[in-house]
């Protein structure tokens, strides 16, 4: 055999082996890359799992507290309570007090699938002391069915004052005095100078 | 591996089956435009050339078979040699089928060469750069390594080689012009030295 022969055919040997070799490293290379694909994938779905469904939060309508005169808190939407100033208990009320009604109904803006809720509140009681005004009731409650970005409705107006006078004998209550502001701190005490001694 | 081995033979032989052709068709060209002299033999390039051609059809055979023996992605003989004939992909399919199409005419046009003119050998022969670029389509369209990086650093690599030699085979000159370069000296030479016969009878 010649030497280019030679050459020849172990230039196609090697080319045959090296195709075969090619051919079942990228088998098994295509398996195990194949294989850690499936693998990755199986433990990602693994480690998620199923997302629990979130509660679905409705934030309530927001419940504002008005406070009273008298300093009890009152929250909106319930019905109009009577006012202090009632007539005193030592007065005698002969007509009946009728104060008037309470403010209109709440202007409070309401969805758009939803009017807001009508105020319905009336005043229940005018005082037989013309100075004191009946406070008319507070306007219902907004509807539940309103989204949650309902405003607060207003309240009623105040009621009014007793149209007629009163027959009875009545002593005008007190004043209604505020509380007066609390004194102004007494100034500091002057500073004693050194001098002399208190004398004996 | 298991069930799955002659899916990811095919995808192997496939891939081998690429680097053949393209091997075979590197050696052709580089054969033909003497790109490397005297430096490289001939006679071997030769060789090279229709072993590496005969490997590609062995190769593409192992691809073809073992896509049929598979079950991941069934293929009929019809799929295989029937253009837009499979469900699966008929696209990118239809590029290999014709790959496969030319490399066969291709091998058998060179088994009966001396049978046939040269200039239709020839015209066929010039194919195989279609065989070449069907192939890689082929490749990244329907291999599901297509869509890798280092897939397309291949095809973007390949791609350059045969270009490159394409353009140096049309560039060079043929080889009958080379050989008419190179008698046309030696014979003014010859010429020049041994006297003609009507030279010597006037003398």
């Amino acid at each position: 055999m010649t030497k280019r022969k030679r050459t020849a055919t172990a230039s196609k040997v090697l080319a045959s082996s090296s195709a075969i070799a090619a051919t079942v490293v990228t088998t098994g290379a295509l398996a195990t890359r194949d294989q850690a694909l499936a693998n990755a994938k199986a433990e990602r779905s693994t480690v998620v799992g199923v997302l629990a469904p979130q509660p679905i939060v409705v934030p309530a309508a927001p419940r504002i507290v008005y406070v009273h005169r008298s300093g009890l808190p009152q929250s909106n939407g319930r019905a109009g309570t009577r006012a202090p100033g009632d007539a005193p208990n030592n007065g005698t009320a002969v007509g009946p007090a009728t104060g008037q009604p309470g403010g209109g109904p709440a202007a409070g803006k309401g969805a758009l699938t939803q009017p807001p809720a009508a105020g319905s509140g009336t005043g229940s009681g005018g005082a037989t002391n013309p100075t004191n005004l009946g406070r008319g009731g507070n306007s219902a409650s907004p509807s539940r069915t309103t989204p949650t970005t309902h405003p607060p409705t207003t309240n009623g107006g105040s009621g009014g004052a007793s149209s007629t006078p009163t027959t009875g004998i009545h002593v005008a209550p007190p004043p209604i005095t505020r509380p007066a502001p609390p004194p102004p701190p007494p100034p500091p005490p002057p500073t004693t100078s050194s001098g002399g001694s208190a004398p004996k | 591996m298991g069930s799955h081995f002659w899916w990811y033979l095919s995808r192997a032989s496939g891939t081998v089956a690429f680097g053949v052709i393209t091997s075979s068709v590197a050696f052709g060209l580089v054969l033909s435009t003497r790109l490397f002299g005297r430096s490289v033999a001939p006679a071997w390039l030769m060789e090279m050339h229709k072993f590496l051609g005969i490997l590609g059809i062995i190769a593409t055979g192992i691809h073809m078979g073992s896509l049929m023996a598979d079950n991941y992605a069934p293929f009929s003989l019809a799929d295989l040699l029937i253009p837009f004939a499979t469900h699966w992909k008929p696209g990118a399919v239809a590029w290999g089928v014709l790959a496969f199409w030319l490399l066969t005419t291709i091998q058998i046009s060179s088994w009966c060469m001396k049978r046939m003119p040269r200039a239709v050998w020839h015209a066929i022969h010039m194919t195989s750069f279609v065989l070449f670029a069907s192939a890689m389509v082929h490749g990244l369209l329907a291999g599901t390594e297509g869509k890798l990086q280092v897939a397309k650093i291949v095809a973007i690599a390949t791609t350059m080689t045969v270009l490159f030699l394409g353009v140096v085979r049309v560039l060079a000159p043929r080889r009958a012009q080379r050989k008419q370069t190179r008698v046309a000296p030696a014979a003014a030479t010859r010429q020049a030295a041994t006297p003609t016969r009507e030279a010597a009878r006037s003398r």
